[in-house]
């Protein structure tokens, strides 16, 4: 039996262009992955006295607010809001 | 091979031949559809995200809207808005550019500020937050425009190299377009952003040093504080937060200067700075000049002011990618600012001597930092 050199050929031809098409589609999905990365958590830094703690965010927060009750050195003030 | 073809078939070889002269003529044309195909796609994707950010904005404004402005009324004046066209004066005479530039500037911060608060209820801190994410909506749609203007001249004209350039430029125009529409909803949140690493700086230093200060409302937007800290007389100097805004730092530099008398022995500036890819998120460098981004103008005011006392310039700058400057601030930039006022404190203890008086500048976007 003999094997169709044509036939190899484009055997061979259609690999290629499937292998590069896998390819060029794997690095479009990590180009949109490295944008989904960037989920945010966003934390506050609340500091009473030279305690500091760390909670979530909440709407209204702004570094400079005061926050809650007063502590034992003046009153707890956000110092820091960040993105984890 | 091709013998090999033209021994078996004689209709496969000119079939192949035929694909090759194809490819020769026509691969130019098929480059060019596949390369417009992306760029349209991209059209479309901005276009979606435009819309999207325009949807929020709006339905952020409906919610503070006052009880007598009609939600039509909101939508045609954030239309307009977003329309709206800054003209720069021109160069042909750049004698007096600075002055000209920066009465062009302020008022159109004056005109978007009053556009939003006639439609928003009393709220300063969130009035320049939405104007600040309105500025944005601008820039989006002015950066859609004319990325759709090329995509239609490059189809119209069958454009080889239009295209070209732009489909190379398309992963950072990509970047640009996501960081314009996450900028869109920091603001809105009014958390503080990369960019507000300054005012922190100047904050923190406050704080941690400045317990009895006295503070001076002079100029419009910008904080300044006076305190006495190791025997040294410290202005701090920043935006007034925490609603969305750079203040005025070149007119409370002259303010310090000329008004109070000071004489510094050094003027430092503290700015977040774009990073090279090489470099890390946080990095902090230190410098001889002023630390500020921008067009230029509150920075050649600075200059002129420090040259003409013969006051020298320190900067701290802290880096970060433009995405980072624009959106909510992250650890690593936050760890950089708590790292960066205890440099600005040594600085000052080894440069400024007892009995001498400094300006501490935190530069940039105040927004979530108040004072």
């Amino acid at each position: 039996m003999s094997i169709d050199p044509y036939a190899v050929f484009v055997m061979g031809l259609a690999l290629v262009l499937l292998s590069l098409l896998v390819l060029y589609s794997a690095m479009w999905r990590k180009g949109e992955n490295q944008r989904v990365q960037q989920t945010q958590r966003l934390v506050t830094v609340v500091q009473c006295g030279k305690d500091i703690r760390i909670r979530n965010y909440m709407e209204g927060d702004y570094v400079g607010k005061t926050v809650g009750d007063e502590c034992d050195e003046g009153s707890p003030m956000v110092i820091g809001i960040y993105r984890e | 091979m091709l013998l090999q073809f033209a021994e078996q078939s004689p209709w496969s070889f000119l079939l192949f031949m035929l694909m090759w002269f194809v490819f020769i003529f026509f691969f130019q044309e098929i480059q060019l559809l596949r390369y417009l195909g992306n760029i349209g796609r991209f059209v479309a994707h901005l276009s979606t995200i435009l819309n999207s950010s325009m949807h929020t904005v709006m339905s952020r404004l409906e919610q503070s809207r006052k009880d007598d402005v009609a939600k039509s009324a909101i939508e045609e004046r954030l239309r307009r808005l977003v329309e709206f066209a800054i003209i720069t004066p021109t160069t042909l005479e750049p004698t007096g550019l600075v002055s000209k530039l920066k009465n062009i500037i302020l008022e159109y911060g004056r005109m978007l500020e009053r556009e939003v608060s006639s439609i928003m209820v009393d709220d300063r801190a969130r009035i320049q937050n939405y104007a600040t994410a309105v500025s944005v909506l601008r820039e989006m749609n002015w950066f859609y425009k004319v990325i759709d203007h090329y995509y239609r001249q490059a189809r119209k004209y069958k454009n080889y190299f239009l295209v070209i350039q732009l489909s190379s430029l398309l992963p950072i125009l990509k970047e640009l377009s996501d960081i314009m529409n996450d900028a869109v909803n920091s603001f809105l949140k009014g958390v503080p952003i990369g960019d507000s690493a300054g005012p922190l700086v100047a904050f923190l230093f406050s704080r941690r040093n400045c317990g009895d200060r006295r503070v001076y409302e002079n100029v419009e937007d910008t904080h300044i504080s006076e305190c006495s800290w190791e025997g040294r007389k410290v202005f701090v100097v920043k935006a007034k937060g925490p609603g969305s805004t750079v203040g005025r730092l070149d007119d409370a530099i002259r303010f310090v200067v000329d008004t109070l008398g000071a004489k510094p022995r050094y003027i430092v500036t503290v700015d977040a700075a774009l990073r090279l890819e090489s470099e890390q998120t946080g990095a902090i460098s230190e410098g001889i000049g002023v630390a500020m981004g921008g067009i230029g103008v509150e920075k050649f005011n600075i200059e002129t002011i420090a040259s003409r006392y013969g006051i020298p310039l320190y900067a701290f700058l802290i880096k970060m990618k433009e995405q980072e400057a624009l959106t909510a601030m992250n650890r690593q930039i936050y760890t950089a600012v708590n790292d960066v006022v205890k440099k600005v404190e040594s600085f000052v203890l080894s440069n400024v001597g007892v009995g001498d008086s400094v300006i501490i500048v935190g530069v940039g976007n105040t927004v979530g930092v108040a004072q």
